[in-house]
This record gives structure tokens, C-alpha cells and sequence, in this order.
């Protein structure tokens, strides 16, 4: 029975992600400095420094150096930087690049067939009504559809796009 | 393996946000609703922050020029459920208006009173 008035998002991203190798090194870019930007100022309130100015002073930094690294819009970070801020926070600096295919499968996951794909690309274009699915009571504790079938037998290989 | 996320609208307010941004606001915000799907509940500023003295309500950041969007959502009753009530398009207001964190506050209501409904009548149906 899907609820009238709740529908579940699928942005398709892993179709408009696979075919197209801009927007999908812009997107993971976008992704990284969101990644970083959160982790910095989360741990740095976690270490007590409740403002920039403060954590500044302990890392022996500018506040600006402090607010840009801290901004999600900034990917001019060095890792040295970043080895020094870690430093600062008693943090270890863990790097990991993880191949594309891996992150659109985990997109993947998140859209609800394939019908969905692409979806919000129609809506941009105006060339399709929202045709996002309604979800599916499936128990009486009120169990949604929360993962969608597995696509791993799918390999991708948007590289060599 | 971490928690698993899955986004869902009150009504259409993604897809009509979706439908009014400026492209580059929409690009950006297609990247954050990416980063909310992975990480969930860990987001933070600059990508969400908490609305404080609203009930439970959090805003997806996402700022193209100057241009800014705003997607209010909150954390659904089942594990992993992210419900978006509400969008706002901030092109020239730089904060949100308590009148849109009100009407967050009425969709999840809404929301929430929906799928209790869904849930009446699943019983009812298959009893």
C-alpha cells in the first residue's frame, strides 16, 4: 500500500554519473570537499575549539586559512595542510581513493529501478512529469521498501568512458 | 558496513524544487543530496545544519553564485529514512524565515500522520 502524500527520491545518479565523466568528476570533487569541509569542523568542535580564531591560534594558522579549509566550496588544499590541521586536532590523516565503479554501485542501490533513472533530468527538462515511485507498506510494523535489489552481478566501467 | 540511507519527499517538494533552481543550484545540491545519502546523520555544516528551536528539523545546504537552497528534512521513524518537507529557494534573504521552519514543521507533521494512516490501513485491510 504506498503512502499518498511521502514518495521515495531517486536521483539516478549513478546512470548520469557513469555516462557522463564531467559531471561525474565534478560530482565526486563536490562530494570531497563536503567530506572534508565536515570532518575538519566537526572535529574541531569535537576538540573544543569553538571558534575558528581559536583553533587558529592552537595550529598556529591564519583564521582565513582556518574559515577556507573549512569552506566546502575550496578544493585548493595541499597535504600538508591538511597533514598540518590534522596534526593540530590530534587526528590521523586517512586518504582513500576509491574507483568509481564502487561509489555508482552504492548510488546504484539508491535508485529504485529503472524506470527512475534519470528522473530529475526530465523534470529539469520539462520533458516528463515527476514519476518518482511511491513506496510499499510491506508489514504491519510499518517496514518500507529501504533496499532496493542488489546490482552487484552489474559491472561497470565508467573509466573508460 | 555503515547504515544505509534513503532519501523520500513529502510531496513533491524535492522534484518542484528541482523544476525552479537555477541549474548550477540544482548541480550543487544533486552533490549534496549524494553526500546526505552517504553519510546520513553524520552531515554537518557546511552541508546541513540542525535548525535550532525547530522539531527535528535539519536544512541541506547548497549555494551556486549567489544563490542559495535550502532542503529542510528530518529523520524518519524507520532507521535510515531521510522525509524532505519543505524547500527554499534563498535568492536574496540570506536566512531562512521562521515562516518556512514552521511550515517544516507542518509537513513532517503531516508526514508523519500519513504513514501512521498507511499503517491503520494495512492493518485493517489485511485483518
Amino acid at each position: 500500500m504506498p503512502s499518498e502524500l511521502i514518495t521515495r527520491i531517486s536521483l539516478g545518479l549513478a546512470e548520469k554519473l557513469r555516462s557522463n565523466p564531467a559531471k561525474r568528476r565534478k560530482t565526486f570533487l563536490r562530494m570531497a570537499q563536503d567530506e572534508i569541509a565536515m570532518q575538519l569542523r566537526a572535529l574541531r568542535e569535537l576538540r573544543g575549539f569553538r571558534t575558528q580564531t581559536e583553533f587558529a591560534k592552537h595550529a598556529k594558522m591564519q583564521q582565513s586559512a582556518v574559515s577556507r579549509i573549512e569552506n566546502a566550496e575550496y578544493q585548493g588544499w595541499t597535504f600538508k595542510t591538511l597533514l598540518k590541521v590534522a596534526n593540530a586536532l590530534d587526528a590521523r590523516l586517512r586518504i582513500t581513493f576509491e574507483p568509481a565503479e564502487e561509489s555508482l554501485r552504492r548510488f546504484e542501490r539508491h535508485d529504485v529501478n529503472e524506470e527512475s533513472i534519470g528522473v530529475y533530468d526530465e523534470i529539469k527538462s520539462e520533458a516528463g512529469g515527476p514519476k518518482i515511485d511511491a513506496d510499499v507498506i510491506e508489514s504491519d510494523d510499518v517496514q518500507w521498501e529501504p533496499v532496493p535489489a542488489d546490482r552487484d552481478a552489474q559491472t561497470l566501467n565508467p573509466l573508460q568512458n | 558496513m555503515g547504515q544505509r540511507w534513503t532519501l523520500y519527499q513529502f510531496g513533491m517538494v524535492v522534484n518542484d524544487f528541482c523544476k525552479a533552481a537555477d541549474s548550477d543550484l540544482w548541480d550543487a545540491m544533486e552533490a549534496r543530496l549524494a553526500t546526505l545519502m552517504e553519510v546520513g546523520n553524520l552531515a554537518r555544516m557546511p552541508v546541513s545544519e540542525r535548525i535550532v528551536d525547530s522539531d527535528g528539523i535539519f536544512a541541506l545546504r547548497a549555494n551556486a553564485d549567489n544563490l542559495q537552497g535550502r532542503l529542510l528534512y528530518f529523520f524518519g521513524p524507520i532507521p535510515g529514512q531521510i522525509i524532505f518537507v519543505h524547500a527554499v529557494d534563498l535568492k536574496r534573504q540570506r536566512k531562512l524565515s521562521s515562516a518556512d521552519i514552521r511550515q517544516a514543521e507542518r509537513n513532517k507533521k503531516l508526514a508523519l500522520a500519513d504513514l501512521r494512516g498507511v499503517h491503520a490501513f494495512r492493518v485493517d485491510y489485511t485483518h
